[in-house]
């Protein structure tokens, strides 16, 4: 009976095993493994070397991404805010949530235009007298990635970032602007090359300012019709179609001053003239769910919609010399305003004094910043 | 019900028993399974759990049982429980505690084992050590790793 109780022991699992040298315990990879999800990023970094596997299963394997994903989803959310002086090359990430300021860190990436998919930036720069950029920059590892010439010659154009929960699978996709091509490029990260694809509608003449956002594996943008009228377009990131998607004029014409925004979870866009309107598409169609009187929006910005559901807004010209470097939050459940202050971000540098009347600073910022460790390539 | 169908005995590998209430055993679905199937008698053994740490196993389990409506510690308490409940476990204790919870299946309490592994895991060679794991970078790979991340290192 003892005998059979031990044999059977050894065959079944690798139950306590005790080692050798110092009396450890091995325990089997599978609970390894849930130790490591449990690790702060800083630490799975810095713990990529300690062995190859390790290695690999942080920065790769994908329930361990996931789950750290997942994990800085049920903590306290924290907000990206990119900060870019002209005519300065560097640009800054700094990240705040509701009760402290974290790091602030130089980003080695374009620095133009911005869009956050699950923890990656997506950073590209247009400029004219420089070549069509495009880079993933991932905060968490602080690792870059630099996508491939995106054309031959040089083009301008617009970049939109999806990623379809489906498969797994991040998208860069290239609009080329002014043009009403039925075709554009794709790029899969961790392909080699960008790929052609066509499509069944026009494409181009894409407007940067009015949002661009990814719920659930579907791309949302607007693109310019003619100087008055835009149309709502959706990308499916899995699929790779385009369709026109219906939305009410408030957001089609293009006087209004109008974003795309994801609110919580579903479509939604913001339209700030005469007084705050909040509308969200719905199963049914679009419908206006909030509308407060209000004034004075015409220098800012709306950036999108926190899961807490304040509206965040940023200048819309950037922030000159006297302006102090503020973001705000607008809370219209509460009808109040809170203020993430931005101005120590500079006292290391003291650069905006440095550039004083030449310099103006744009300020970026993206919503409900979550922790990735995926390893870029 | 009598009272005695309300209780059930768990033994350990060195043939401990202990007597729990249903809610509380019930909390592990290992457990829980072997009671649906009906496959044992009012007394389960576990042959993979000792005596020592089974006994903790049950402390943890009784006060995260929500007993006859009795649940009525606050989340917060519930909480500094817990952070008290692994903070003097030493090292070979808490992996056992590990594969205690893993065996039985009790995901809280796996989780919170799991977390205090983590949170005592600081350096590298602890994390050697802790895990038992061979280096097999060799060492101009995991010096040029280590320069990639340097910022990770400045606490």
């Amino acid at each position: 009976m003892e005998i059979g109780h031990e044999a059977k022991k050894q065959k079944t699992s690798p139950w306590p095993t005790r080692l050798g040298h110092g009396g450890d315990i091995d325990i089997p990879l599978d609970l390894k493994v849930e130790i490591l999800k449990k690790l702060p990023a800083k630490s799975l970094k810095r713990f990529r070397s300690v062995s190859k596997q390790w290695s690999s299963i942080t920065s790769s394997r994908r329930d361990f991404i996931e789950s750290i994903v997942t994990r800085s989803l049920t903590r306290p959310p924290r907000d990206g805010h990119i900060i870019s002086h002209f005519p300065s090359d560097k640009c800054f990430l700094a990240l705040s949530s509701n009760t402290c300021h974290t790091v602030k860190e130089l980003l080695l990436v374009p620095k133009k235009y911005h869009q956050s998919v699950r923890g990656l930036i997506c950073c590209w720069s247009a400029n004219k007298d420089t070549y069509y950029v495009v880079a993933i920059y991932n905060p968490t590892t602080r690792q870059s990635f630099y996508l491939p010439k995106v054309t031959a010659h040089y083009v301008m154009g617009v970049c939109l970032f999806g990623y379809d929960p489906i498969e797994y699978q991040y998208k860069l996709v290239f609009l080329p602007e002014n043009t009403r091509q039925e075709s554009c490029k794709v790029f899969t990260l961790g392909d080699a090359k960008w790929r052609t694809i066509q499509s069944s509608i026009g494409l181009g003449s894409y407007s940067k300012f009015r949002g661009v956002v990814c719920i659930k594996g579907t791309v949302y943008f607007q693109q310019e019709i003619d100087n008055r009228m835009h149309e709502l377009i959706r990308f499916d990131v899995r699929s790779e179609r385009f369709h026109h998607v219906d939305a009410p004029t408030t957001l089609t014409v293009t006087e209004h001053n109008s974003t795309l925004v994801n609110y919580q979870g579903k479509l939604g866009f913001i339209c700030c003239e005469k007084g705050v309107e909040i509308w969200v598409m719905e199963k049914q169609g679009w419908s206006k769910i909030f509308f407060c009187e209000m004034e004075g929006f015409q220098e800012w910005r709306v950036t999108g919609v926190t899961r807490g559901s304040e509206i965040v807004f940023t200048k819309l010209n950037g922030y000159f010399f006297h302006h102090r470097l503020c973001v705000y939050y607008y809370d219209p459940k509460r009808n109040s305003m809170r203020c993430v202050d931005l101005e120590d971000y500079y006292t290391e540098e003291g650069s905006r004094n440095y550039y004083m009347y030449k310099c103006r600073t744009s300020v970026l910022t993206l919503l409900d910043h979550v922790e990735n460790t995926m390893c870029l390539k | 019900m009598s009272k005695s169908e309300k209780k059930i005995v768990l033994k350990s590998l060195d043939n401990e028993a202990f007597e729990v209430e249903k809610a509380v055993a019930l909390q592990s679905q290992t457990i829980w399974v072997m009671c649906e199937d009906k496959c044992v008698g009012n007394e389960i053994p576990l042959e993979n759990v000792t005596g020592q740490i089974l006994a903790k196993v049950i402390d943890y389990c009784k006060k995260h049982a929500v007993v006859d409506g009795d649940g009525d510690e606050s989340s917060e308490e519930l909480k500094n429980w817990d952070t008290e409940f692994t903070k003097n476990m030493d090292q070979s204790t808490l992996f056992n505690m590990i594969l205690a919870a893993n065996y039985l299946n009790i995901k809280s309490l796996l989780n919170l084992t799991c977390q205090a592994v983590a949170d005592k895991t600081k350096t590298i060679d602890e994390f050697h050590t802790f895990l038992n794991i061979e280096n097999n970078f060799t060492p101009e790979e995991e010096a040029q790793i280590c320069q990639e991340n340097l910022w990770a290192f400045d606490d």
